[in-house]
């Protein structure tokens, strides 16, 4: 039987997150303990994560290990970015996948179908690597850790999917990787590039 | 969109379900999140950014039973339940969804009582 959260009291409930604990005043269901994550408690909750990453960067970073290779190919790329390190790249290309393709059926579909498997894999499979830290902001932060969560998965791990995904299209010469590349993803980098 | 296109919308007859869900819910979204049998109210907002607002989807309506809480006594009368899918990492998700728009004067959000994924029972032959 589901519950319709008939029987509510306001009481302090508290969440863990990054080894840390938020508390706040909000409705509780009392039959069935499930809480109210309403505006008033978003606002506080963000406020609260703000204060966090003031203190605490190293809550919103993330350890990742890429292929030496791999990094060449971003280092490359970004001759024509002056000024922007490969870990600004990183994390405007995993902005830029969870919130232009990843929430787009048909785009996300499409990258999946064509991304280029033996580019992929030689950036996966690579042994010689080098550890790469990438921060990012509390929104796009606790989105990776839900993700994670709901996968199975680290934040790392996660973000070094999303990079080499990205890599892949912008290392090969497919002409459809290359085209989803110009039309697709391009503008949305030059924008987030010129803006870090 | 302002205040007033999202009242139009939400009131119309015409407009898709999915429309209307996904504008009110990225403007007014109350979550009751249960964890772990319910999914993560950032995910909840994932799947309202990722809804086609072209897609047709009609969920099931029934009465609503519950009148406590915030939006209990003026938030709409009636209940949507609803199976749908989305994507995370390339990955489809097929999610279940209940809920009510709010409010009958003033419509601008919904208040989703239940996010869970959907397990779709197989029938045995």
């Amino acid at each position: 039987m589901e519950c319709s959260h008939n029987n509510i009291s306001n009481k302090k409930v508290k969440k863990e997150i990054f080894d840390m604990t938020f508390e706040a005043k909000t409705s509780v269901c009392n039959d069935c303990g499930a809480h109210l994550r309403d505006n008033e408690y978003e606002k506080k909750y963000m406020q609260w994560l703000e204060g966090i990453y003031k203190e605490r960067r190293d809550k919103f970073q993330t350890q990742c290990h890429f292929s030496k290779n791999l990094v060449k190919c971003a280092e490359a790329y970004l001759e024509d970015y002056p000024g922007i390190s490969p870990t600004v790249f990183f994390r405007a290309l995993v902005t830029i996948y969870f919130n232009v393709v990843d929430g787009d059926g048909k785009k996300s579909s499409q990258l999946e179908s064509i991304l280029d498997a033996e580019i992929y894999d030689s950036f996966i499979q690579d042994k010689d690597r080098k550890k790469v830290t990438i921060q990012f902001k509390p929104k796009m932060m606790i989105e990776l850790l839900a993700i994670g969560e709901f996968l199975g998965e680290s934040t790392s791990t996660i973000v070094e999917e999303v990079v080499v995904k990205f890599m892949t299209m912008i290392t090969s010469h497919d002409e459809r990787l290359r085209s989803f590349w110009e039309n697709e993803i391009r503008d949305y980098l030059d924008m987030f590039l010129k803006g870090a | 969109m302002n205040e007033a296109d999202l009242k139009k919308l939400i009131e119309s007859k015409e407009e898709l379900f999915l429309k209307k869900l996904k504008y009110a819910g990225l403007n007014d979204l109350e979550y009751w999140e249960k964890r772990p049998e319910n999914l993560s109210r950032e995910l909840l907002v994932r799947y309202l950014n990722s809804i086609d607002e072209t897609k047709e989807v009609f969920p099931d309506m029934s009465v609503r039973e519950s009148d406590g809480g915030k939006y209990g006594q003026t938030g709409f009368k009636w209940v949507f339940k609803l199976r749908d899918s989305f994507l995370i990492m390339g990955k489809k998700v097929d999610i279940y969804l209940k809920g009510f728009f709010f409010e009958e004067g003033d419509p601008r959000g919904i208040e989703v009582q239940s996010f869970k994924k959907s397990v779709i029972l197989k029938k045995v032959k």
